[in-house]
Order: C-alpha cells, then structure tokens, then sequence
C-alpha cells in the first residue's frame, strides 16, 4: 500500500528473467529484467493495480495506491 | 548440438524466454516459421504448437482460440488409426499448475486428439523428465541443456537449482532421441479360411 504519487521500484533478486505487467494494461510495462535490474513506475491516481510476470503468469501481484 | 543433428530439417518450437519482448518476432525470424506448423513424415502426422504467447496473469501456458481452430481443422481429415505427434514447450496437462506447469487450454486440445489410437506429446519446460499416459495419448517432458529444475512442488518455487554439485551438474542435463521401432512379430490372432 502506498500513497498517491509514490515510485515504486522493483528489483529482480531471482536468477531467472521477469517482467512487470499490468493486469489490463494500466501502468507502462517493464523490459525484461535479468539478475538485479530494476524497474521503478510512478503511481499518480488512487486504485488496486495488479501486475504479473509476463513469463511466469504464476507469479502476481497487487499494488494498492490510496 | 543442434549442428551436429543428422537429420535434412529441423523444426523449432519456441519455450517462453524465446518470446520475451517482442511476441516472439525475432525467434521465427531466425529459425523461420511463422507459429504452429504441422506436416507429415512417413505416415505419421506432427503438429508442432506454440503454447508460450499472450499469457494471462495468474495462468498457465495459452494456445488460443485461433490456435484451437486451427488444430481442430488440421486433424479433421486424418483417419484415426494416424499416429499423431505432438510438440510444444510447456506441458500440455496439469503436470503442477501453481508452478505454472501446465497449458490453461490444453483440455480443448486434447478433445481433438481423443480418437486417435496413438497420439504422443513432447514438451520441455520444466527441465525433467515427467510422463503420463492417459487413453491413448502419452505424454513426455525432456531434460534440458541448460539448468536443472526441481521436481513439481520440491522447495518454494520453480528455478533454477542451485546446491547441484558441479561434478553432478551433467546428470541432470540432457537431451532425447526417439526412434520409430515397426514391429518384427505378426500378430498373435490370424484367420485363414479353408479354402
């Protein structure tokens, strides 16, 4: 949970490669992330945004802005 | 590896790193192809599937429904005694679904493939070998050339395993051949009519 105007970052800690995408499409994607690249996107309106890994489908979730 | 095949044509099918990016543009710009594909050799019929695009969150591999027509009409002329082989990177059953190890649609698939009296299905993925027969359709999972996996639900999550001693790395490691084997023997019940 974070408050209205904040980035996030994520960082890929794995030795796999992942994405972050929005469910839906309401936040930018990311690039394809390798060991310890990061992504970071800012949240500029209220709302539940759930993400997932483009790759690993298995693998979501939710990023809730108030 | 792939050089050194003997063998005059070699048919690709991508795993879901090959598709990163770019909905798999570059892949079969490379190794040619544009999606699934079947042809026949020797009687048998093999039909390779692309179940690693358009993946929905919290699912698993995704053939869609333009790939579902498609199979339906490319099997609907083949008499059922045809043996069929089919490929595809990820699992074609529920091999462990909240790993991801699996296909959300494959089920639709398999209705097509039913009435076929042999049907064999080859998929990678999970870096292991996995079988199950269910009917007449058999399936099969490979090893891989790159890291090993664990088995379905072993530790937290799927990846790569680490604690494998490097002198045992090449145990886990491989790749497979299968061979067509005609049979030698008639078979055991014949009639002949007495003159």
């Amino acid at each position: 949970m974070i408050p209205i105007g904040a980035k996030v970052t994520w960082t890929n800690h794995d030795e796999e490669t992942h994405l972050v995408v929005s469910t839906g499409g309401r936040f930018p994607s990311s690039q394809a992330l390798d060991t310890n690249d990061t992504y970071s996107t800012v949240f500029a309106k209220p709302g539940a945004y759930a993400y997932f890994c483009a790759i690993h489908p298995q693998m979501v979730g939710t990023i809730v802005v108030q | 590896m792939l050089k050194e095949a003997k063998t005059g044509r070699v048919f690709y099918v991508p795993g879901e790193h090959d598709v990163i990016g770019d909905d798999s543009k570059a892949f079969f710009a490379r190794f040619g192809g544009g999606g699934w594909h079947s042809f026949d050799h020797r009687g048998v019929h093999f039909v390779a599937l692309v179940n690693v695009l358009h993946l929905q969150a919290g699912g698993l591999g995704f053939l869609g429904a333009e790939q579902l027509a498609w199979l339906k009409q490319d099997l609907a002329g083949l008499s059922a005694s045809t043996p069929v082989v089919v490929f595809a990177h990820m699992p074609m059953w529920s091999l462990y679904p909240s790993w991801g190890w699996g296909t959300q649609d494959s089920a639709e698939a398999l209705t097509y493939l039913a009435r076929f009296g042999s049907v064999t299905v080859l998929n990678g993925h999970i870096h292991q070998i996995q079988q199950k027969v269910e009917g007449t359709v058999t399936f099969y999972t490979a090893r891989s050339t790159a890291y090993p996996q664990p088995a379905p639900g072993v530790g937290p999550a799927p990846g790569p395993l680490q604690d494998v001693p490097a002198g045992k790395l090449l145990g886990y490691l491989g790749i497979r051949d299968v061979r067509h084997l005609r049979g030698s023997h008639a078979i055991a019940v014949t009639d002949r009519a007495l003159g």
